[in-house]
This record gives C-alpha cells, sequence and structure tokens, in this order.
C-alpha cells in the first residue's frame, strides 16, 4: 500500500526522484515476509528433537532452495560461488568445474606436500574449502568506487563497501580474472585453482585486482564528501 | 503431508533397485523434501513417527558401521598404523590369495610405469601422482583370474578369458594386476595397452605389401613394436627365428637371426611394420610351443578388432578392423595352433561405436562373429565394489589425504560417499574428488 | 399513469406511426374504452385514499413545514411477518432403510439430491480455509448434476433385468462348463462391432471389420511350418501370448470381411506346409534363431578337441592331472557330440543366443566351459 501511495504521488510530481530512495524498494523473487524462518540444511540439526520453545513450533518455515542439500559435504559459499560463475542457465555445468577446481587444488598441494620435507609439511594447507574461504576473504575490497554527478560533472566517490558487496565483489574479482582472452584454451577449472590458489597466498590477479580499487580509493580521497 | 512422507519412503525403498546415478539425483532432489517435511510445525506430532522413514538409506543403515568401526576400534587399541589393515605388504601378486581380497598392495614404480601405465585411463593416473604411490586393489576376479592361470593346462592349446562388466568398474587395473602377475612369474607379456585407440586414430594407412587385401597402419605398428621391445628386451634375448623372411628383393631376415634384431628392422623400416609384427609373434608362438617361454597374451578392449576403424578406404567405406595387419595377425594368437600361452582381455563399451553401447556382456560387445572367433572362453565379471572393498577404498583415500573434509571422513561422510556412488569404483573417485 | 398522460403519449405515437398504415393497424386495438375506465378508476380511488389520511391530521394539529433532509425522520418499520411457506421435507428423510430401491430409481435419471439418501460430496474448493476444507454436499450440487450415475444399476437392478430377461435364455450347452472347454471347442475367437446411432443414419463405417484370433498351438503345424507360418503373418503373431490375430476391413460387408478372414486362415495354413524350392537356399542369417549344430561355434569345439586329442597322445609318457579324461578314443563326430560336457556346452552357447545374456546364462556358459576344458579351479565362481 505504502508504495503504490510513494508512487502516486511521484506520478503527481509530490515528491522529486530524489526522494524515491526513501521508498522500500521489494527484494527481487522474495515472496515471504518476515514471520517466516528459513529451513535447515543440517542433518544433525534436523535430526534433534524440538524443544518447547523453538521457534519451528510456531513458526513459519520458507521452502528448502532448491540446490541445498543435507550432504555432509554441502557448503552454501560454495553454492553461491557456482551460482556467480554460471553463465546460460548451465549449472550442471558450474558444478562440474567447481568440483574439477577442488579436485586440481587438492592434486597441486598434495604434490607440494609430498615433495617438501620436514617440518614445513605441517605448514601446508591441504583442505581445499579452507584455501576457497581464504581466497574469498582476501579479495574481499573495502570500499568501491561510486559515480556521483554534482553540478553536472561524475565524480568517482569513494564508499564503504557493505558485507554482502564485498562478497561478490570478491568472487568476481576472482571468476573475471580467470576469463581473459590470452589463456582462452585452458580448462576453467584449472585457471580457477590456480587463481583460488594465488588469492589465499595474497598473490594474483584478484587480489592485484583489489589494490588497484584501494589505491583508486585513496587516489579520489578528495570527493568523499560528495556521497552526502 | 503425511502422504510426502509415505511416497517418499517408497522412494526410499526403491533406491537399491536403481542405478547409481539415478539414485545420486534423486537423493538430491528429495533431501530437499526432506528439510520442508521436517520443519513443517505441522507435522512435528508426526516427527518422531516419520523420521525414521525419512531419513535417507544411508543414514538408515547400521550394518555398514560396523567395519568401519572395526577399523576406528583396531587403530585405537593397538596404536598402529593403520594402513596395515587396509593395505598388504605382499606386494609379489604370486603370493595373493582370498586372504588379502579387498586389500591394496604397493606396486613398485619400475614394474608400474614399464607393464601397466599405458592402459590406464589418464585420470586414474593423475590420481596415482597425487597419492604418491601406486597401490592397486586386490579384488575377486583378479584372483579368479590367478587361480585359473595356475590350474589351467598349458599343453592345451591357450585358455582364453575375457573381463566383461560396467564402465568404470576396474576391469583395466584387475587387468594390470594380472599383467603384473605374470611379469612376476617371468612370463613374455604380449600386450595391447588399450585396441581402441588402434581405430580412432586418424593415421596413414598404406596397403600391406604381403597380401593386398589388408592395409597397415605403420605408425601403430612401430609404436607397438617399441612399447614390446621396452617391455620384454630381458626375455627374448635369447631366441632366434625359425625361418628366413623375404620382405623384399633386397630385403630378408635370415633364419637364426635374433628377435630383438627383427624388431629393430621394423622400427627401422615402417613400411614393414605390420607385417613384422606378424612375423614376430609368429617366432613367439613357436617358441612357446618349444616350452621355452610362456606367453601372456593381454588385450584391453578386444570388442575393437570386430569394429569398423574410423578411416576410410578410396570407396568411402569405412575399413573394418579384420582387415588391418595388425589385427589380423593378432587374431592368430587365439588358433588353437600354439601352446604354453593364455589369453586374458577385456570387453569394454568405449571400444565398441557409440550405437552400440547398451549392453556390457561378451556376446554382446563381440558380436556372433568375434563370439564364435573367441569360444569357448571364460567370461568373468568385474563388479562394483563389496562392502568390504568399499570400505577399505575410503581408509586408503582417507590415509593418502584425498578426502580432505573433515566431515567426509566421519561415519556420516562415508555412508554418504557409499550411497552416493553406489560402490561404483570410478564413480567413487569421482566425487570423492572434490571432497 | 393518469388518463391524460397515456392519451399524451398514444396521440405522440399516433403522430408518429399517424400516415402508416401500421400504425393505425397496431393502435387500434389498444385504445378500447373499458381499458382507459379501468385505468382511470383505479387511479381515483387512489388518490382519494391518500386525501382522507390529510385531511385527518390537518384537524389535529398544526402543520409544521419540515425543510426535507434537515431532519431524520424515522421510518416506520415494515413488520415483515410474512408466514413461512410450509415446505416439503426432502424424499430421502422419509425413506426407510429396508426400502426397494429400483422403485426409488427405477431408470437412467440425472441425480437428484432430495432423492438420494446417503451423503455424497463432490467439487473443487479452491483453498483449504474456505468451507473447513471440505468439498461440497449433495444439495444443489451441479458437480453431481453433471457427472453419469449408475444409481439405477445396482445388484438389485441388475437382478430384476435378468429375472425379466429369462424367459427368452436358453440353458448354456453342457460341455463347455470351464473356459478351457470353451476353448477346446471354440479356439477361434470372432469380434465384430455395432455401432448404434440416435442420428439419420444407421450406418458405421467401423462396423465393418472383422477380427479373428486364435491360438498358434491349436494349429496342427510342424517345425518348419510354424515357423513359415509366423513369417507369413508378420507382425500379427504375438510371441509372449502365442496368439494370431487378424483383422479385415477392406470389403464393404461385415460378412465379406469375416468370410475373407476365414480364406485368408486356410490359405496361410496350407501355404506353410508347402515347401518351396528356394527355402532350401535358407542361410544362417535367415535363421529364426541360433542353431549350435549349424553354426561356426561347433566347427570350432570339434577342432579344438581333435586337437587337445592328438596332443594328449604325444605326451602319452607323462600322464597330466589337468588333461581332458572324458575324451574317448575313437573321436568320430558323433561320439563327441555325445559328451556330456559337449552337451552342456552346446545349450549353454543357445540359450546365451536365444535367450538373453542373463547372469545366469553366463555363469551357465562359464561353468561349460570349464568342465569342458576341465579347468579345476579352487575358488567358487562369484555369483
Amino acid at each position: 500500500m505504502a508504495l503504490t501511495g510513494m508512487k502516486n504521488l511521484i506520478l503527481r510530481g509530490v515528491l522529486c526522484k530524489r526522494h524515491a530512495a526513501l521508498m522500500v524498494i521489494p527484494v527481487r523473487g522474495k515472496i515471504y515476509s518476515d514471520d517466516y524462518i528459513s529451513a535447515s540444511n543440517d542433518m544433525e540439526d534436523l535430526s534433534k528433537p524440538l524443544t518447547e520453545n523453538d521457534p519451528r513450533r510456531y513458526k513459519k518455515i520458507m521452502a528448502a532452495y532448491t540446490e541445498h542439500t543435507t550432504s555432509v559435504n554441502f557448503d552454501p559459499l560454495v553454492k553461491y560461488f557456482t551460482g556467480v560463475m554460471l553463465r546460460k542457465g548451465r549449472k550442471h555445468k558450474a558444478r562440474d568445474v567447481m568440483d574439477k577446481t577442488f579436485e586440481n587444488i587438492k592434486r597441486i598441494q598434495l604434490e607440494k606436500y609430498h615433495k617438501t620435507e620436514g617440518a614445513e609439511k605441517a605448514t601446508i594447507e591441504l583442505n581445499p574449502r579452507k584455501i576457497f574461504y581464504d581466497a574469498i576473504e582476501n579479495c574481499k575490497p573495502v570500499l568501491k568506487l561510486m559515480q556521483i554527478v554534482k553540478g553536472g560533472v561524475a565524480y568517482q566517490v569513494p564508499v564503504p563497501c557493505r558485507e554482502k558487496e564485498q562478497l561478490l565483489q570478491s568472487i568476481k574479482f576472482i571468476i573475471t580474472s580467470c576469463k581473459d582472452r590470452e589463456r582462452n584454451k585452458i580448462p576453467m577449472c584449472d585457471k580457477l585453482a590456480y587463481e583460488l590458489l594465488g588469492a589465499a597466498n595474497h598473490e594474483g590477479r584478484a587480489v592485484r585486482k583489489k589494490q588497484e580499487l584501494h589505491r583508486a580509493c585513496e587516489a579520489n580521497k578528495a570527493y568523499a564528501h560528495y556521497r552526502w | 503431508m503425511y502422504l510426502a512422507v509415505k511416497v517418499k519412503s517408497d522412494l526410499f525403498h526403491k533406491w537399491s533397485l536403481l542405478d547409481y546415478k539415478v539414485l545420486a539425483a534423486q537423493w538430491r532432489q528429495s533431501s530437499r523434501l526432506l528439510c520442508s517435511i521436517t520443519h513443517q510445525p505441522d507435522c512435528s506430532s508426526a516427527f518422531s513417527e516419520t523420521s525414521a522413514v525419512s531419513l535417507p538409506a544411508f543414514q538408515q543403515s547400521n550394518h555398514m558401521n560396523t567395519l568401519s568401526e572395526q577399523y576406528k576400534i583396531e587403530a585405537q587399541r593397538e596404536h598402529i598404523n593403520i594402513r596395515s589393515i587396509f593395505c598388504t605388504d605382499e606386494s609379489d601378486p604370486t603370493k595373493h590369495t582370498m586372504a588379502h581380497e579387498g586389500l591394496f598392495y604397493r606396486v613398485p614404480d619400475n614394474v608400474f610405469n614399464s607393464h601397466q601405465a599405458t592402459g590406464l585411463r589418464k585420470d586414474f593416473q593423475k590420481m596415482l601422482k597425487a597419492f604418491h604411490e601406486v597401490c592397486i586393489m586386490i579384488r575377486k576376479p583378479a584372483l579368479e583370474v590367478f587361480d585359473i592361470l595356475e590350474n589351467v593346462n598349458f599343453d592345451h592349446p591357450p585358455a582364453k578369458i575375457i573381463l566383461y562388466g560396467k564402465d568404470g568398474c576396474g576391469k583395466s587395473i584387475t587387468l594390470a594386476h594380472v599383467v603384473h602377475y605374470c611379469y612376476q612369474k617371468n612370463w613374455l607379456i604380449v600386450d595391447i595397452p588399450w585396441a581402441g585407440h588402434w581405430l580412432n586414430r586418424q593415421v596413414e594407412i598404406a596397403q600391406s605389401t604381403h597380401n593386398q587385401d589388408r592395409m597397415n597402419f605403420p605408425f601403430v605398428a612401430t609404436a607397438w613394436l617399441q612399447l614390446f621391445k621396452s617391455r620384454n628386451l630381458q626375455l627374448i634375448k635369447d631366441l632366434t627365428t625359425t625361418k628366413t623372411y623375404v620382405w623384399s628383393k633386397r630385403e630378408t631376415t635370415e633364419e637364426g637371426t635374433p628377435l630383438q634384431e627383427l624388431i629393430d628392422f621394423g622400427l627401422n623400416r615402417q613400411r614393414f611394420a605390420d607385417d613384422c609384427i606378424g612375423a614376430l609373434l609368429r617366432e613367439i608362438r613357436i617358441r612357446a610351443s618349444e616350452k621355452r617361454i610362456k606367453v601372456l597374451v593381454s588385450i584391453n578392449g578386444l570388442n575393437a578388432f570386430w569394429q569398423n576403424t574410423t578411416q576410410r578406404e578410396v570407396d568411402k567405406q569405412l575399413i573394418p578392423a579384420a582387415k588391418l595387419t595388425i589385427v589380423h595377425n593378432f587374431k592368430k594368437m587365439f588358433l588353437p595352433t600354439w601352446n604354453n600361452g593364455i589369453f586374458v582381455g577385456t570387453v569394454d563399451t568405449t571400444a565398441n561405436s557409440f550405437s552400440q553401447r547398451e549392453k556390457v556382456t561378451p556376446l554382446y560387445l563381440l558380436g556372433k562373429e568375434g563370439f564364435e572367433f573367441m569360444d569357448p572362453f571364460i567370461p568373468i565379471e568385474v563388479s562394483n565394489y563389496t562392502e568390504k572393498e568399499v570400505h577399505s577404498c575410503l581408509e586408503y583415500y582417507i590415509e593418502r589425504m584425498w578426502i580432505q573434509n573433515p566431515r567426509g571422513r566421519s561415519d556420516d561422510g562415508k555412508k554418504e560417499l557409499i550411497f552416493l556412488s553406489n560402490k561404483h569404483p570410478y564413480e567413487l573417485t569421482r566425487i570423492c574428488a572434490s571432497w | 399513469m393518469s388518463a391524460t398522460s397515456v392519451r399524451s403519449w398514444l396521440s405522440c405515437r399516433l403522430k408518429v406511426f399517424g400516415d402508416s398504415h401500421f400504425g393505425c393497424v397496431y393502435s387500434r386495438p389498444f385504445l378500447t374504452s373499458t381499458n382507459l375506465q379501468n385505468v382511470q378508476e383505479n387511479t381515483d380511488r387512489r388518490y382519494v385514499k391518500y386525501d382522507d389520511n390529510i385531511v385527518e391530521t390537518e384537524t389535529e394539529k398544526f402543520r409544521v413545514f419540515e425543510i426535507p433532509g434537515l431532519k431524520r425522520v424515522q421510518r416506520e418499520r415494515r413488520t415483515q411477518q410474512k408466514k413461512r411457506e410450509y415446505e416439503a421435507q426432502p424424499r430421502f428423510k422419509q425413506m426407510l432403510p429396508d426400502q426397494d430401491w429400483t422403485k426409488v430409481w427405477p431408470g437412467p435419471a440425472t441425480f437428484k439430491w432430495s432423492v438420494v439418501p446417503f451423503p455424497v460430496r463432490q467439487g473443487f474448493i479452491p483453498k483449504p480455509t474456505i468451507a473447513g476444507g471440505v468439498p461440497p454436499g449433495k444439495y444443489a450440487n451441479t458437480e453431481l448434476i453433471k457427472i453419469p450415475n449408475f444409481l439405477h444399476l445396482t445388484p438389485g437392478h441388475v437382478q430384476q433385468h435378468c429375472q425379466a430377461i429369462k424367459k427368452f435364455c436358453t440353458p448354456w450347452p453342457a460341455g463347455l462348463e470351464s473356459d478351457q472347454k470353451c476353448h477346446k471347442h471354440f479356439p477361434l475367437e470372432v469380434v465384430t462391432q455395432d455401432y448404434c446411432f440416435s442420428g439419420s443414419s444407421i450406418r458405421d463405417a467401423r462396423a465393418r471389420s472383422a477380427t479373428v484370433q486364435f491360438k498358434l498351438s491349436d494349429l496342427d503345424l510342424d517345425y518348419h511350418a510354424r515357423d513359415k507360418f509366423i513369417r507369413l503373418v508378420g507382425p500379427r503373431y504375438n510371441k509372449n501370448t502365442d496368439e494370431v490375430t487378424l483383422t479385415a476391413d477392406r470389403c464393404p460387408l461385415k460378412k465379406q470381411n469375416y468370410d475373407f478372414i476365414i480364406y485368408l486362415l486356410t490359405a496361410l495354413y496350407h501355404e506353410s506346409w508347402t515347401v518351396e524350392l528356394w527355402e532350401k537356399e535358407k542361410t544362417l542369417d535367415d535363421m529364426e534363431k541360433y542353431f549350435w549344430d549349424l553354426n561356426a561355434s561347433r566347427k570350432n569345439i570339434l577342432e579344438l578337441l581333435k586337437h587337445i586329442h592328438t596332443i594328449e597322445k604325444d605326451l602319452k609318457l607323462s600322464p597330466n592331472v589337468k588333461a581332458l579324461p572324458y575324451l574317448p578314443e575313437n573321436l568320430s563326430e558323433e561320439n563327441l557330440l555325445a559328451l556330456k560336457e559337449v552337451k552342456s556346452y552346446k545349450e549353454a552357447v543357445t540359450d546365451l543366443f536365444n535367450e538373453d545374456e542373463t547372469k545366469e546364462n553366463l555363469k551357465k556358459y562359464k561353468e561349460a566351459v570349464r568342465t569342458l576344458l576341465n579347468i579345476q579351479t579352487k575358488m567358487m565362481s562369484p555369483s
């Protein structure tokens, strides 16, 4: 109701476009109201009996996500990453690339592990999941550049990044740095494996992209007050 | 709600009968359903009743527990290296018995590189590289072959053993195990690592000099000669030819020439390489009948011999494999004209053309002609892992750090892996790869 | 409507239609004097009554002009004490549990809620919250009216029908008590169709076709004739049920089609018994199934056994436990083929070809080969 009322006001010219930000913009695809709680896919959690005050007793529950499973190997971040990497709706392909990436990471690390001797052996991280998480963490930018028009001039204004934006930007850095023309013939899973391994060690193109962004933000520091 | 649960329990019941891929897909689907069901507040009263049926099958069955628990208990109690539970120290396949069934054994690197590596899948070899060692599981089909090898009458014409089974069940690896056995016994190994490879390659073809109807694959022939030479040089050192071979007006191989020279001739004169193989095999047959050597003929993807190649003749017809000189020469090894040898081979769907891959059984894959050519042979099925084998395989993967997910190493993880792969060896490696 | 207004209205009408002939014709019967009078009388009486009331109120009080809409006037509420009409109870309420249903519902009829004594529900409810999630009952339920009902076909009805037509029936022939006996005496099953119409034509093109079904085993055929018969009828023979189905619809009449099928059957039968010259040219590829005796497998085995025999003869000095003990001295073909081992091998190969390559058949083949070559293994073969 509030939304349509607001729209009418805009149409009648009472509110100008600048006020549009005040409006509540509906989240795309969200059909549940706030009194729903999300479904769990943790088998351990599900097998426990419900307690007296468990909200599941009285609250409504959203339908589980299509791609979520109760598998022991399930990881929401990996699913998210797969979704961002997905092209032309070929989810199966994207999932396959993801699996092969983990396999490649494991293979590279194991090879390194067997080569090294002595105490250094223990320092090598073998778990591809861990490397994956580290890589994403290392590529998260703190700031971003936002185009703001003031007096007919567009300024690139550095703005702090929200948590969710950081995550998406970090994933995008990693994926786009794999998709360059020079290395077209190398399979995506190989490139991604190297990129993730590099990013986990603060190396590689994805991390460089993040640093470039930070540098640009630093350079445009003078415009920071244009944000308001 | 009740209905949904009921239907699902039926579904779980059917799972045991279905193919592993279908299973995995269904499992993924219904585990979604499961989240939504068990969460519904209306069904919380029914929750305790239905939870037994609505849990996936792999989390229900308790009997699977026992073996893995056994592993765990033994490892804790005796403070020993857990490797001894799923791995045997006996690396000599001639000493493998039923007691070793389901255990891994270490193959010496030199044997693997010289005798086994060429015929195996690339991703399997990659995995071995990551494992940093070559271990092969001792499985029942291989032990059965050994048993036959020990009890067969070598005075008779060569017995034929054909391994068959679904793709990825381990036919090639069983064959590799058999090759190692024969290597250990110091037999001559006449081996085609993958016969399908001969047909699918676009290489130069030439008309045979010996018989106008046949076609030569000089590159393939020289490659095989090279392979044979690298494997069996020690064994054929003392053997000489029994006949004078006239290749052309100027080139002959005199009687009494060492076989090594015959091979070298084939390698140097590509034009005669195919016929040189024929001569070599003939000499081997004669020497074997004289009881000077024992011979193992092993062919991976035998059914390719009765297929068409991918190359065309002048009249645009596909060349049948039977027209190739090398195939013709190798087929002579199956005739009852010699003894003191044995044939062990596999039939594989991937060696057939795409339209003939429906079944995995020998008659279907060989065709009527091939079957009648080969019979009587002993078919041995290589099937999915047994309970013991799959557990020992998983333990091995964990020990080799191939399963990195800490939850994957738990009992739940193992159960899920077993369930998802349905104990299919190749599928298990694929699923484990991303864990 | 006052008399004047009626009149003026009429005059208008007349003005419009005055010149036309139709106008006059229509207006005449309408303008009778009695009609007009009645109208006037009614209106007059009403006005008088109304006037009387006014006079009465005028005498009691001084009339104050009330501006309409300013004050809320309380309307006199009409007392609606309309007497309810007596509603007859639905018929099913008076029904006895042991009544004769065939009299209540004698023939096919649309569903009638008041007659059906049991509760029925039918229909779609869009949401479970509506009407307590229960489909509507039988009262005024159009869904129940739409669907066909079988309330006229209860066991009682059927019994009565049977009783009624019993006088036209003859007793069931003796000797045809069971299906097997029926099949034995009447092996041909003829299927024809008739179509009824309420339209202008009583013909239907489909009614001319005739079908004859029978079991192939009922025909007197030898192996060759049976095989030829099957090849001749082609897809009309069902291998699983051993049934042949012949259908004809080319001729215009049912009788002609039936006669044709019988003719065809006769022709097929006699044709399958004849052996043509060209049938001798049948090659292995033309065979209906695998014959071990004609194929290369037989030749292979005999050659192999002979070969082994010569080898063993040469090695006579050093007897071998792994030799073939069952081989006879005289290696004629009859002797070899009569061997138990060769027979079981033959059976196994034939099964592999003619039946499917099942696990059992493969196992059988494996065992047959093992006994044939006398490979004694310690391990049991895996199932």
